[in-house]
């Protein structure tokens, strides 16, 4: 089946797959092919470059959404439009979530994206067939959530990179050797940020190596990334608004007010008894910057800032931050 | 007439003195070059004094001097300042009169300047802002490596495997050398680390724009090794400026020497 | 008055003495320049101005905003800060009686103006907010400390198509207890085949649907502003308001036609680039700056006419992009030669009349739409390549912000634009708050390009 490349949670896949396409959202391998000719790296967000890398690597991909979540993917996404690449579609996703012109602006895009995936070869399905296709998912996001007790840091991330399609095995190079912690009980860390490349999943390893266990992954990837269970009632009347009323209320830094992102953040890191908190940042990442003194400011328990980008260094230097932070916090 | 071009840099002052006699083309009457003190101005006209007498003259002899490098401005006694980049298209020029790219690297900056087929300057690149990825830099390490600079080079030819420095901070790139050098790093490898670092900023800065021929310039070009792998990052042949730390003061006894011709006209 | 010519400070007090003795009237805010710098505006030391006594009215009409602020406040006036549009809300909000808009982004020139003594940018590091950021994270400092304007009764903010830094400053500050009414406005997009097409101001093209969404947000940025004031915002309220808004922007097209084209030039980059920035939030006393404004226009008619101006003939003819935190640096690309032929201060939608043939907030969405910060970076050049050739510049300088998402993508992008389609130099540099330590580099730079164009022009 033809691949529809698409950069963000917001996208939904199961809007994709109704219309005969294969959703994938790549997870980020390629970290060091992403740099554009003559473009400096300073000030450009590593995981945008990567996003093009990759997604221009694969052959069967017919279209491309970017979801222009943030500034700099936006204009990272002028970087796909040339006439040999596939055709690329820039989704906008309201930033003012809570009012009605911004649930109609999502369902505007939402129909644009379907006549998008039409004109690249997909089939505009019925409200049956886009019923059918989203409670599957539904069922997968839920059957995921029933794991959240069990399933922890990489296998989770692994199995939300499978729900939007990257199938492929895990081969993302691991924390580099460090005794593994034996002891029984794991200090319960939530991690936070934008999206965690898998060549950063190393991440989730050290933080194991040294007495954490991420039980609460709070990035783009994990679990603040799944959208909330569709309205049965809604889901029966008019699906492409359940649809649209389900994935614009995912709670995201970017939202305007984004208070929503810390209540939802505070009630899950209650629930899981959270003792510490690693804010995962891309080095240009402004939205997530900007945020660091208010989280750590509400966060009621220890904070990390972890700003990561590609350079060689960076596993040394986020390793040795883990360690004094999980360190500090037994 | 004797014109003067004077390259005050900020780790060398160059001077190169030219014979524009009988409408013939400009030769070369003398040159040298000194390391830089603070007080550029002085200093730049007793390196000019000095390159005078040993050739024979004065400074009434001279009919214009043209000054260049970051302290152009403070030369009083020059009659115009033009800056590094308008001089090293033309020093380059008089040696490579085909060449459409410089590269250039310095003791503070480097430099990528684009010709036209004519030979002007089309468009250029400029770091100044960052240590890494100039002659300073090399320095830095030459010294944390316990060599001389003109020993680095020799120092990095004997790599088997370059050492990766991955900041693109020269402050923290020492932190990195010091660290592989206590983890057993070979001194060669690390020397030509260095220099692979180097030449992958100016790759950088290049970009894809690099027409050939590519000429390389500046006091680093001296450097042993620089060359090729300088050429290689950027993936294009790289011609050697003759004494390429001279050229920018080349280009601007040259300027002088088109100065005066169309003053007397 | 004397001839044309860019003076000092000092030079400007003892003219400004001179003046006052020969009969100039000057408006409430009038006054010797010096006084600013009594008040901490330490940087106006080392500027050169325009000589002439309209340019004397603009500075001070410039300096004199914060007073004018706490005047409104004294005088129980509404207060509206509007926030990263730039031109489009202030239009509503003085269609209002009673009320004064103003940008507090404005507060990025405040650490350069007051050489950094006003501490905005200590106190914006101590928020978490850097220097990684653009420098409009001084705003953040001026709501903390409360030193500079009036802490305002509405904030109106734009989001969805704008810079990251600007969005997650303007987010913090509402975190620091400022509600803000956000209203969204989407990444234009061309329409696509067989969808049908609206012709903005600016020449770009969108759909419909985007024209009325915006139109739709602008009318609920009208309601809370109704709801402050307790006034209606009707068609005959907004007409006048349209009208009044576009004599500014008319004022400015002609000034900037002139200013870009006589030979030698008319007025400096400086008075310039701080006039163009009246039409986008009025300095807060719409009225007044129209009169400011025409004053100018007075004096670079009348020097037209006569042939005379504060530069050499022949400046090297640049187009410039993106505004500078530095005013100085609009000084030095004098003093290597270098004049403006032609601008992109990042608010060119906020210069194109708004069309008062339309139903008033659809007219204002299409303006809005017309901002080159919310569209391809690709459509901004092709704008600038447009502009650049009809001011006939000779070079293009790509001034980066430091810290400004949109600044690390663009620069590569209209460079290449510009050198293949109109195949002038393109020069990109980096201009920061203060910008004296890099002062030799730049300088370097600009002169560097000022001797390619004369190598063009002799050949």
């Amino acid at each position: 089946m033809p691949c529809v490349g698409y950069n963000s949670a917001y996208v939904p896949p199961e809007w994709i797959a109704a219309h005969q396409l294969q959703p994938w959202r790549p997870t980020l391998r390629i970290s060091d092919a992403a740099t554009r000719e003559g473009v400096s790296q300073d000030g450009c967000c590593s995981c945008a470059r990567a996003f093009v890398a990759e997604v221009s690597s694969r052959r069967d991909v017919v279209g491309i959404v970017v979801a222009a979540v943030c500034d700099q993917i936006r204009r990272v996404s002028e970087w796909l439009i040339d006439p040999s690449s596939p055709p690329v579609l820039l989704f906008h996703v309201p930033a003012t979530w809570q009012t009605s012109a911004a649930r109609q602006c999502y369902r505007d895009e939402l129909l644009r994206l379907g006549r998008f995936l039409e004109q690249i070869g997909g089939q505009s399905p019925t409200p049956q067939q886009l019923r059918h296709n989203m409670m599957d998912y539904d069922r997968e996001r839920q059957a995921m959530r029933a794991m959240f007790d069990d399933l922890r840091g990489r296998p989770h991330a692994d199995a939300v990179a499978k729900l939007h399609g990257d199938m492929t095995e895990d081969d993302s190079p691991a924390a580099p050797d460090h005794a593994t912690d034996e002891s029984a009980s794991h200090t319960p860390i939530a991690l936070l940020g934008s999206t965690v490349p898998r060549y950063q999943w190393w991440l989730y390893d050290a933080i194991e190596q040294h007495g954490g266990r991420v039980v609460l992954d709070a990035t783009d990837y994990g679990e603040r990334g799944l959208p909330r269970p569709f309205d049965a009632q809604l889901l029966a009347d008019d699906p492409l608004e359940a649809l649209a009323a389900a994935y614009l209320a995912m709670p995201h830094v970017r939202q305007r007010p984004n208070d929503g992102l810390f209540h939802w953040l505070h009630e899950r890191m209650a629930h899981r008894h959270v003792r510490g908190l690693i804010l995962r940042r891309n080095l240009w990442c402004d939205l997530w910057h900007a945020e660091v003194a208010r989280i750590k400011a509400s966060a009621c328990v220890p904070v990390l800032d972890l700003d990561l980008d590609v350079d060689a260094s960076a596993p040394q230097r986020a390793l040795g931050r883990i360690a004094a932070f999980m360190e500090m916090l037994h | 007439m004797i014109v003067a071009g004077i390259d005050a840099g900020s780790r060398a002052v160059k001077v190169v003195l030219l014979s524009t006699d009988n409408g013939t083309e400009p030769g070369v009457l003398a040159s040298d070059l000194e390391d830089s003190s603070p007080d550029q101005a002085a200093h730049a006209q007793r390196v000019l004094d000095r390159v005078l007498q040993e050739a024979g003259h004065t400074m009434q002899d001279v009919g214009f001097v043209v000054a260049t490098g970051y302290a152009r401005h403070l030369l009083d006694f020059a009659d115009k300042a033009i800056t590094e980049i308008t001089c090293h298209a033309r020093g380059v020029q008089k040696h490579l009169p085909n060449t459409r790219s410089i590269i250039e690297i310095g003791g503070q900056d480097s430099k990528v300047i684009h010709l036209d087929a004519q030979g002007r300057v089309e468009d250029f690149t400029m770091n100044d802002r960052c240590a890494a990825g100039t002659g300073c830099f090399l320095e830095l390490v030459a010294r944390r490596l316990g060599v001389n600079l003109n020993e680095l080079g020799e120092l990095a030819e004997g790599s088997k495997q370059p050492a990766t420095i991955s900041s693109m901070c020269a402050v923290f790139a020492e932190t990195e050398i010091i660290g592989l050098l206590a983890g057993g790093q070979a001194p060669c490898d690390i020397a030509a680390g260095v220099q692979l670092a180097i030449a992958r900023r100016i790759a950088s800065m290049a970009g894809r724009r690099l027409t050939c021929p590519v000429v390389f310039t500046g006091g680093v070009a001296r450097t042993r090794g620089m060359r090729r792998v300088l050429s290689e990052a950027i993936d294009h042949p790289l011609a050697l400026s003759p004494e390429p730390q001279l050229t920018g003061a080349l280009g601007a006894a040259l300027l002088a020497a088109d100065h005066a011709r169309s003053t007397t006209i | 008055m004397g001839a044309p010519a860019v003076i000092s400070l000092q030079q400007w007090d003892r003219r400004h003495g001179e003046l006052c003795r020969a009969g100039m009237m000057e408006p409430s805010y009038g006054g010797p320049l010096g006084r600013h710098v009594q008040d901490g505006d330490l940087r106006l030391c080392e500027l050169q101005f325009d000589n002439s006594p309209a340019a004397l009215r603009l500075w001070n009409f410039l300096l004199s905003e914060e007073d004018r602020l706490h005047d409104a406040r004294m005088a129980g006036k509404c207060i509206v800060g509007t926030m990263k549009d730039l031109g489009t809300v202030p239009v509503l909000a003085y269609a209002l009686d009673n009320v004064v808009a103003f940008y507090p982004d404005g507060a990025w020139w405040t650490p350069c103006v007051m050489r950094h003594s006003d501490k905005l940018l200590r106190v914006a590091d101590s928020l978490g907010l850097d220097e990684s950021f653009c420098p409009v994270r001084a705003m953040a400092g001026a709501f903390v400390t409360g030193n500079h304007f009036p802490i305002p009764d509405m904030l109106l903010c734009s989001v969805g198509a704008v810079c990251d830094d600007f969005s997650a400053i303007a987010q913090r500050i509402e975190g620091l207890g400022h509600p803000i009414v956000w209203w969204e406005m989407p990444p234009r997009r061309s329409p696509a085949p067989g969808e049908p097409t609206v012709l903005l101001p600016t020449g770009f093209t969108v759909s419909p649907q985007q024209v009325a969404f915006v139109s739709r947000e602008l009318r609920r940025v009208a309601r809370a502003l109704e709801q402050l004031t307790g006034q209606r915002l009707d068609a005959t309220r907004l007409q006048r308001g349209f009208q009044q808004a576009n004599k500014v922007r008319q004022t400015l097209h002609e000034l900037r036609r002139l200013a870009y084209t006589v030979d030698p030039c008319p007025l400096p980059a400086l008075e310039m680039l701080i006039a163009e920035m009246l039409a986008i939030h009025f300095c807060s006393d719409q009225p007044e700056s129209l009169a400011v404004l025409e004053a100018l226009l007075d004096e670079v008619q009348q020097r037209a006419q006569e042939g005379v101006g504060v530069l050499e003939k022949d400046a090297v003819r640049v187009f410039w992009i993106n505004p500078v935190a530095d005013l100085r640096v609009m000084n030095l690309l004098e003093k290597v030669g270098g004049r403006i032929a032609g601008s992109d201060y990042m608010f060119c939608h906020a210069l194109e009349p708004i069309p008062q043939d339309l139903e008033p907030f659809e007219a204002l969405a299409r303006c809005a739409l017309s901002d080159p910060m919310v569209g391809t970076v690709g459509d901004r050049g092709q704008r600038a390549c447009q502009q650049a050739k009809d001011f006939g510049s000779e070079a293009v300088i790509i001034s980066r912000i430091p810290g400004a998402s949109h600044c690390a993508y663009e620069g590569d992008v209209i460079g290449k634009m510009i050198r293949r389609e109109l195949g002038l130099p393109v020069l990109e540099i980096e201009v920061p708050p203060i910008s004296d330590t890099v002062e030799p580099a730049l300088r370097t730079r600009l002169e560097a390009l000022m001797e390619i164009v004369h190598t063009r022009r002799r050949s």
